[in-house]
C-alpha cells in the first residue's frame, strides 16, 4: 500500500525529472570524451611500456658493465651519469603528472567560473614545467670526465649525483609552492575581468538604448 | 544505451549535483568509465546498474573530486545554472520533499532516488548499490522513516498521521 508520503516523493521526484532534457550535444560529449579516454589511455600504456623498457635496457647495460669489466666489481663513471639522467628524466616525466593529478581538483576550484581557462592553464604550466626540468638536467649533464673524478665511480661524483637529484626535487617543490599560492589569486584575477567585461558590456547596451530614446526628441529641435 | 538510460541518469545525478552542467559531466563520464569496463562486463543487462553506481558515486564525491569539467568539452549551449530545489521550486510541497531527501543519509537517499524517481524494484537496486535486498529494504524503510520526522515535511502529511 502506498503511503502518502511516498506519493509526495514519487511526486516530488518526478516532477523534478520531468523537467530535465539532455542537452543537445551531450550524446556527441560523450562520444568524444569516449575517443579521447582510449587516446590517453594508448598513450599512457605506450609511455609505462616505454619506461619499462628504457630502465630494464639501463639497468642492463650498467650491470653488464659492472660485473664484466676486469672480472671484478667495477662501474665507469659515465654509467652513473648514464643512470643519474635517466632517474632525472624519470622524476620530471612521473613526478609531474603525479602531482597534478592530485592539484586538479584544487585548480577546478580556483577556476570553477571558467573551466576552459584553468584547462589551457594547466597545460601551460605542463609546458613551463617541462621546459625548466629539460633546462636542468641538460645544464647539469657532465660529458666530458672533470679532472677530479676517477674513471670509476668515486665520491665526488657520486656528492654530484646526490646534489643534481636533490636539486630537481626542490625545483620541482619550489615550483608547485608558488604554484599553489599563486593559483587563487590568478583565478579572482581571472573572475573579476570577467565580471568588469560583462558590466561595461551592459553599461554600453544601456547607453546605446538610452541613445535610440533621445534621438527623435533631437530630430524634432532641428 | 544512451537513448535508454541518459535521461533517467541525468534526473539521478541533478537530485545529487547542484547545476546541470555539472549532472550531465557526471553523466558523461559514467559513459566513459562504462566503455573503460564493458569487456569486464559478462552480462550485458548488468551495464545499466553498473551506469546507475558509477552516477551515485561520481555525484557524492563531485564536491570533493573537483569539477569534472576541467576534463571534458563544455557544452555548446549555456545551461540552466539553478539548482534542481529551484527546478521544482513552482510546487513548494515538492521542493520541501527535495531538500528534506537530499539531507538523509547517503544510503537512504540513494535508495529512495533509485526506488521513487526510477522506479527499480528492490533487487535491482541491491544490484546498483551491490548490497543485499534485505539490506536496501532496511535503507527504504529508514529513508522514510527519517523524512516522517523531518519538520518541514509535517504538514504535508498531517492527514498521514
Amino acid at each position: 500500500m502506498t503511503t502518502r508520503l511516498e506519493r509526495l516523493l514519487a511526486d516530488a521526484l518526478h516532477d523534478a525529472g520531468s523537467q530535465l532534457a539532455a542537452s543537445p550535444d551531450l550524446f556527441s560529449r560523450i562520444r568524444t570524451g569516449i575517443q579521447a579516454d582510449r587516446r590517453r589511455l594508448h598513450n599512457r600504456r605506450r609511455r609505462l611500456a616505454a619506461g619499462i623498457a628504457t630502465t630494464a635496457a639501463s639497468l642492463g647495460a650498467a650491470l653488464t658493465f659492472l660485473v664484466l669489466q676486469k672480472g671484478e666489481p667495477h662501474m665507469s663513471w659515465w654509467i652513473l651519469e648514464l643512470a643519474a639522467f635517466a632517474t632525472l628524466a624519470a622524476i620530471a616525466l612521473i613526478l609531474g603528472p603525479f602531482i597534478k593529478r592530485f592539484g586538479r581538483s584544487y585548480a577546478a576550484d580556483v577556476f570553477r567560473s571558467n573551466p576552459s581557462t584553468g584547462k589551457s592553464f594547466i597545460v601551460l604550466t605542463d609546458f613551463a614545467y617541462y621546459l625548466i626540468f629539460s633546462a636542468y638536467i641538460l645544464f647539469t649533464t657532465t660529458i666530458d670526465r672533470p679532472d677530479n673524478w676517477t674513471v670509476g665511480v668515486g665520491a665526488e661524483q657520486i656528492e654530484h649525483t646526490i646534489v643534481r637529484v636533490g636539486g630537481i626535487l626542490l625545483i620541482i617543490g619550489l615550483l608547485h609552492g608558488i604554484n599553489l599560492l599563486v593559483l587563487p589569486i590568478i583565478g579572482r584575477l581571472l573572475t573579476l575581468n570577467r565580471r568588469l567585461d560583462q558590466q561595461m558590456r551592459e553599461v554600453a547596451a544601456r547607453d546605446l538604448s538610452d541613445r535610440d530614446f533621445e534621438q527623435p526628441q533631437g530630430g524634432d529641435q532641428d | 544505451m544512451y537513448r535508454e538510460h541518459a535521461r533517467s541518469l541525468l534526473g539521478l545525478a541533478r537530485l545529487f549535483v547542484d547545476h546541470r552542467d555539472a549532472a550531465e559531466d557526471v553523466v558523461q563520464e559514467a559513459f566513459i568509465r562504462l566503455s573503460r569496463s564493458v569487456y569486464r562486463i559478462d552480462d550485458p543487462s548488468k551495464a545499466a546498474a553498473y551506469l546507475r553506481s558509477i552516477v551515485l558515486n561520481l555525484a557524492r564525491d563531485h564536491n570533493r573530486r573537483g569539477l569534472l569539467s576541467m576534463r571534458h568539452a563544455t557544452p555548446i549551449v549555456d545551461l540552466d545554472p539553478v539548482g534542481v530545489e529551484e527546478t521544482v521550486a513552482g510546487r513548494e510541497d515538492h521542493r520541501r520533499v527535495i531538500s528534506a531527501l537530499r539531507a538523509l543519509p547517503r544510503r537512504q537517499r540513494d535508495c529512495l532516488a533509485l526506488h521513487y524517481l526510477l522506479e527499480l524494484p528492490v533487487a535491482d537496486i541491491a544490484e546498483t548499490l551491490a548490497v543485499s535486498p534485505n539490506s536496501v529494504k532496511t535503507h527504504l524503510k529508514r529513508g522514510l522513516a527519517s523524512l516522517r520526522q523531518v519538520p518541514d515535511l509535517a504538514s504535508l502529511l498531517e492527514g498521514e498521521r
